[in-house]
């Protein structure tokens, strides 16, 4: 475990976000204006990604869902280890995790580990009664529902276990009878990106991460 | 119209490459042939031929090549 405290700031400005002080871990998400990147810097952060909201209209989607879900999905019994383990692999840069400059997996395989420890409704996929991906679906405000996380053992992920468990959750977001399946996910992750986009994702919303300066 | 070009038409079809970049194309090759460019794949072929691949076909479907060899399964000669 990382001995190191964690801070994380979210603000409408770099204005909202205070500069680092403390001898611990920093990160802030702002929403994305060009004139935030001066004030950051001279507060000690630099710039560590960019991320997109995503928003599905469940109820204009036409696809055939199940004709897209191709592999076994239920919901989660016994599979926490399976989904832990799963998402220690899956995510060696992603910025929610990763809050130092230089990505560590020490520090990120903490944050992971709580954050999966609070996923509520997760479904998982099997495949010759291995457990090769999950996606966790929160609800989201009055009628939408929210994808906190998901992610696919490295051998399956482009043979369809993604597309199922998205289109798996569209169509559970259309039988809660949610108005929006939402999203948001990294502007460099373009496979995850082309996904919502066939499920008729539309992009909105930039937010800026920014991390400790260490360099 | 013969298997083989059906089996064609359906990579440029479900990848959306072009004819020329068909044979011997295989999986994450080109940035086209990703989840989403996988299962478009495997539709267009089910559409192509009428078959419902098996989920081991599904994960096995790796290449041109060895798409040829799924299909056999099914009684398709390419």
């Amino acid at each position: 475990m990382s001995d190191l405290k964690y801070q994380q700031f979210k603000g409408n400005s770099a204005a909202d976000i205070p500069a680092v002080s403390e001898n611990c871990l920093y990160r802030a998400e702002i929403p994305y204006a060009p004139e935030n990147y001066s004030e950051m810097s001279r507060k000690g952060y630099i710039f560590a990604d960019r991320t997109l909201g995503v928003s599905i209209a469940v109820n204009k989607c036409s696809l055939d869902l199940d004709k897209m879900i191709r592999f076994s999905i239920e919901a989660s019994s016994g599979d926490d280890e399976d989904v832990l383990n799963i998402a220690l692999a899956s995510f060696p840069f992603d910025r929610r995790f990763h809050v130092r400059p230089v990505p560590d997996n020490e520090v990120a395989g903490d944050i992971i580990r709580k954050w999966v420890s609070e996923l509520s409704e997760v479904y998982v996929c099997k495949y010759k009664d291995k457990t090769v991906g999950f996606i966790d679906l929160e609800p989201y405000g009055d009628n939408d529902c929210f994808i906190h996380l998901a992610a696919v053992e490295e051998r399956y992920r482009a043979a369809g276990v993604a597309v199922s468990l998205y289109a798996f959750a569209l169509k559970k977001a259309k039988e809660k009878g949610c108005d929006k399946l939402l999203g948001r996910i990294s502007a460099g992750n373009t496979a995850v990106m082309n996904l919502y986009t066939y499920l008729g994702g539309v992009f909105s919303e930039p937010v800026d991460v920014f991390v400790r300066n260490e360099i | 119209m013969t298997n083989l070009e059906k089996y064609r038409n359906a990579f440029v079809e479900g990848l959306g490459v072009s004819e020329d970049q068909v044979d011997g194309l295989t999986f994450q090759a080109v940035p086209a042939w990703d989840s989403v460019g996988h299962m478009s794949l495997i539709a267009a072929l089910e559409d192509a031929f009428d078959i419902v691949f098996d989920t081991d076909d599904i994960v096995d479907f790796s290449s041109f090549e060895k798409g040829k060899e799924i299909l056999a399964k099914y009684d398709i000669v390419i």
